[in-house]
């Protein structure tokens, strides 16, 4: 299973390419982007990251031209590149490590990523930060195709920090709002607990197996021979790196905070791609997760309860966005337990399904408030006369140019509605990435979630329940959030005026609505399609495939998916929907109020958490470090002590002994030479007589000698 | 034994040792210098006896004849026969006179205590007699090089006294001009 | 001179030799005039060209004689020079008294 191929095909030693395009790019619109016009910077970056998909789909064709049990998960090739370090015994070779797990990723990644660079180029429009916006876009880009080429834990996470600190940028890219800040802030501490959990299990991995070589790490941990806590220290540890970056319980409050930033950040990161670096971690660690069964139905059981408990809070949430953000980490909790029951391909392949209709869900969102910023801004203007002409040109940073008009939140589903008469392009391919969240047949989301539920279905009663909780609840919600967007009546000004987006926007999400359709054909058992099975699992692997549970279980899904829809319906259509409240659901009281307020998990962690920290910096602050530190230790302890020294030092040392015995020497050599300088008297015959006394010294002593000698 | 020899050096030596001391003790530098002349005479004398006519000679003529014609003239021109009155260093008259005296008898302690240096008694015949042409010979074969080099030192001392006196002449101008355009 | 009387006489010359150069010295230090003080240099010299002469003769080599030759240019050159300095010394101080000559500034 871990043997890699002697002969790596010629193509993967170019592999890095990837890799170093998205880094030009970084460079060249970082030192050359400065004064450039919107276009040259923007499809700079799309140029770069169209580099990378072009040599990442090379790959993936080469990879489909080779044997299948070369390439499949963690079989692949090892491309060496340099040594990073050695110390001691312990070797970091960085490599490149491509099977088709990579090659999935890779084409994820660069797919999905180039085109939400091109949608970024009409949503970023009139941005001052553009320049900015795309570096870091870049940059982003470079290192998640790091993460996923890593070809040992160490690169991997070189790349998972990188992307982090990307996420953390791009969050708060619109700094001035102290609410984004806040929102990158707390996405980097609930990243940064979770990174500690990978570093631990990297230093288990150095203690324990001496290498964090992928291939190296698998091997001893199939052949054994080291302490009984070792597997499981790593897995739970990594499993903490996953519930932060994936947002999972406990640490997924970062998430739908991280909303804040542009909605092509949230589409690329937090719904596409970084988030699913903790399925991909899961997945590639799978040798790992295989050996210790009880991390495994701790991960599965993980996952399935983070899908409810989202898709609950995502039921009750107003900002488009926001449910879409819980609505990813539902979906996340569908991956993770669907690698944790140790279906890696099905975790695999709804992971690449959910980041094409997600991305297309959030670029169709980031549409909608694009759309509806527009309508609001219109009217605005045709409120204020004094702004004559249209000038509709400032598009969604219209709060930016209007502070006043701050109280419009074009975020806010309750400001919609009826949208579909003025965006026709972006309701279609929303109902359609709506379709594929749902689970409906034929989209996508359909065959990689009935995959999972599948495997659920064989694992245990209790994650099959959950998740199938999991899918109601998604239908119900999207259905919800379709009607109250797309349907009725507009139920603002500026939902009545929203406009499509250009072209540069819609394009990319038709480009995703085709693949959100057509992407689960790769995977579809029922049909006896399974190409995405065999390229990760290698031909020999061959699952006894129940037909009939597996169509039970479609049925039953698709089944309670389409009664969700149809109860959304009676609940949210135009007629049920009466004056004066906002959400029929109210009438659930506290339930909905608790939803509604994300089941208090924010402040529940600010009460166990944040509260007592921020206590104990203060009593460190003030306590601590004011007053035992600052003013005993230092100004008492030290300072008086050193003053007293210096005193000491200063009086009797040194004005009395150091410097008497300098002026005494000064003194001595003053006296000396006022004593000598008589001899200097410029007379002559002093001088000869002088000479003369020399005269006689000298005679004298050759006397004296001579008289001796005798 | 007492010879003639032997009192014409007694008296001659008397004569050189009285005009040197007058030379000292003399209060004009005039008399000093004729004193000094009579002690280069007699000493001329004893060079002659000790067989060496040419420096004899030589004595006379560029000692008692050239250099102290140009002391004399030196005094005349200065107008300073006398130092003036001015004493400063009273105490180091009979200074120095002891010590000289302290080193001449230190120096005899020493000589009278080393091996005693044995005169050679030579034949009239076979001694070398300073002669005009002996010194000349001398002179341009062995101290060939040192002659020569003394010749350059004459030449420089005549260039330094011409210049040192150039010197001051222009000074002496330089004031001239600030006078008058005073 | 006869060769027996050089025998006793040899003694007293270097005697009058070390009573010359002594005055001379004595000469030096005592008087201030700068001239006089120059002829006494001069009889120093003198006493030491008699010392080698009586060592010549003694020796019986005429090079003490040479050296005599030398001296006695030496001296004259310096005498040119020392001479040219007293008239130069008695231009700008008006004085060739030793004593009043102290100071390097001219």
């Amino acid at each position: 299973m871990h043997e890699v191929s002697s002969e790596v095909p010629q193509v993967f030693q170019y592999a890095w390419l990837i890799i170093a395009f998205p880094f030009v790019g970084v460079l060249v619109n970082l030192f050359g982007g400065k004064n450039r016009s919107e276009k040259t910077i923007g499809w700079t970056a799309v140029f770069f990251a169209t580099l990378a998909f072009a040599v990442s789909l090379v790959v993936v064709i080469t990879l489909i031209g080779l044997p299948p049990e070369e390439t499949k998960l963690n079989a692949g090739f090892d491309v060496p590149l340099f040594t990073f370090f050695s110390i001691g015994e312990t070797t970091v070779e960085m490599g490149l490590h491509i099977d088709w797990l990579t090659g999935v990723m890779l084409m994820v990644v660069t797919g999905v990523g180039t085109l939400i660079h091109v949608y970024a180029i009409g949503y970023m429009h009139g941005d001052p930060r553009f320049q900015r916006f795309f570096v870091y876009f870049n940059l982003f880009l470079a290192m998640m195709l790091i993460l996923v080429l890593a070809n040992n834990y160490l690169m991997l996470f070189v790349g998972w920090e990188g992307v982090g600190l990307c996420s953390f940028l791009l969050i708060g890219f619109w700094f001035e709002k102290d609410a984004n800040g806040n929102a990158a802030k707390k996405a980097m501490v609930a990243n940064r607990i979770g990174d500690y959990g990978v570093m631990l299990a990297m230093f288990a991995m150095l203690i324990g197996l001496g290498t964090l070589q992928f291939a190296g790490v698998f091997e001893a941990a199939e052949h054994g021979g080291f302490e009984a806590w070792l597997l499981p220290a790593i897995t739970l540890l990594l499993i903490v790196g996953v519930t932060g970056k994936s947002a999972q319980i406990p640490l997924y409050v970062w998430l739908p905070d991280a909303m804040a930033g542009p909605t092509p950040v949230s589409a690329l990161i937090h719904a596409a791609t970084m988030v699913t670096a903790g399925v991909y971690l899961i997945a590639r660690s799978e040798p790992l997760f295989h050996a210790v069964s009880e991390v495994q139905a701790l991960v599965g059981t993980l996952g399935a309860v983070t899908a409810v408990w989202a898709g609950l809070i995502a039921v009750a949430q107003f900002d488009i966005k926001k449910v879409l953000a819980y609505s990813t980490v539902s979906q996340l909790g569908f991956m993770v337990a669907a690698v944790g029951m140790g279906a890696v391909v099905a975790g695999v392949f709804h992971l690449m399904t959910h980041a094409f209709f997600k991305a297309l869900l959030f670029l169709g969102a980031g549409s909608v408030i694009h759309g509806v910023e527009h309508g609001h801004h219109h009217v605005a203007h045709a409120k204020h006369d004094a702004h004559s002409g249209h000038g509709d040109d400032g598009g969604h940073d219209a709060k930016r140019d209007h502070p006043a008009e701050t109280e419009f939140d074009p975020q806010d589903m309750r400001n919609m509605g009826g949208l579909r008469q003025r965006m026709r392009t972006t309701t279609i391919v929303y109902l359609i990435g709506s379709l594929a969240l749902m689970g409906i047949v034929p989209f996508a989301g359909f065959w990689s979630k009935d995959e999972i539920l599948y495997f659920a279905s064989e694992h245990g009663a209790v994650i099959l329940v959950l998740l199938l909780v999991g899918a109601v609840l998604t239908a119900f919600y999207m259905t919800r959030q379709l009607i109250m967007v797309f349907f009725g009546q507009p139920k603002t000004e500026a939902a009545a005026h929203a406009q499509e987006s250009p072209r540069i926007m819609t394009v990319p999400l038709l480009v995703l609505a085709f693949f959100s359709t057509v992407a689960g054909f790769l995977n579809a058992p029922l049909l006896g399609l399974t190409p995405f099975t065999g390229w990760l699992e290698g031909p020999e692997a061959h699952h006894e495939f129940d037909l009939t549970r597996a169509l039970i279980l479609a049925g039953l899904a698709t089944g309670l998916a389409l009664l969700s829809v149809f109860i959304g319906y009676l609940i949210y259509r135009p007629k049920a929907q009466k004056a004066g409240v906002d959400d029929p659901l109210r009438k659930l009281g506290f339930v909905f109020t608790a939803l509604n307020k994300k089941l208090g998990v924010d402040e529940f962690y600010g009460l166990l958490f944040v509260r007592p920290f921020i206590w104990l910096c203060n009593f460190l602050a003030w306590v601590i470090d004011w007053r035992f530190w600052h003013d005993w230790f230092h100004d008492r302890a030290i300072r008086d002590t050193f003053l007293k020294i210096t005193d000491f030092l200063a009086n009797p040392i040194d004005k009395l002994v150091i410097d008497g015995a300098v002026n005494g020497t000064g003194r001595l050599v003053a006296w000396a030479s006022g004593g000598l300088r008589k001899l200097q008297t410029g007379f002559v015959r002093s001088y000869a007589l002088l000479m003369l006394a020399g005269v006689v010294l000298v005679v004298a002593w050759f006397t004296l000698i001579v008289l001796q000698g005798r | 034994m007492l010879n003639l020899e032997i009192i014409i050096f007694g008296a001659l030596a008397l004569i050189t040792v009285v005009a040197a001391v007058m030379m000292i003790i003399a209060r004009n530098a005039v008399h000093s210098a004729l004193f000094l002349v009579v002690v280069m005479s007699s000493l001329a004398v004893f060079f002659l006896g000790l067989w060496a006519p040419f420096i004899a000679m030589v004595q006379v003529a560029l000692y008692a004849g050239a250099i102290m014609v140009l002391f004399l003239f030196v005094i005349m021109l200065l107008g300073a026969e006398r130092a003036g009155a001015r004493l400063l260093l009273a105490w180091q008259a009979p200074l120095a006179i002891g010590l000289t005296v302290l080193v001449v008898l230190l120096g005899a302690l020493l000589l009278l205590n080393t091996a005693p240096f044995e005169v050679v008694d030579l034949p009239a015949a076979e001694i070398t007699e300073g002669t005009a042409e002996a010194i000349g010979q001398a002179l341009y074969s062995v101290w060939l090089f040192p002659f020569e080099a003394v010749s350059i030192l004459l030449l420089v001392a005549m260039i330094g006294a011409v210049v040192m006196t150039r010197q001051e002449t222009r000074q002496e101008a330089r004031d001239e001009r600030k006078k008058k355009s005073l | 001179m006869s060769n027996t009387s050089f025998v006793a006489l040899f003694p007293l010359f270097i005697g009058l030799s070390v009573v010359l150069f002594s005055l001379g010295v004595i000469g030096v230090l005592v008087r201030r005039n700068a001239i006089i003080i120059f002829m006494s240099v001069e009889l120093m010299l003198n006493a030491a060209n008699l010392a080698f002469i009586a060592f010549a003769r003694s020796f019986n080599q005429i090079d003490g004689q040479v050296f005599v030759f030398f001296v006695m240019v030496v001296a004259a050159a310096e005498v040119a020079v020392g001479l040219a300095l007293i008239v130069a010394i008695f231009r700008s101080k008006q004085s060739i008294n030793v004593d009043d000559i102290n100071q390097l500034k001219g």
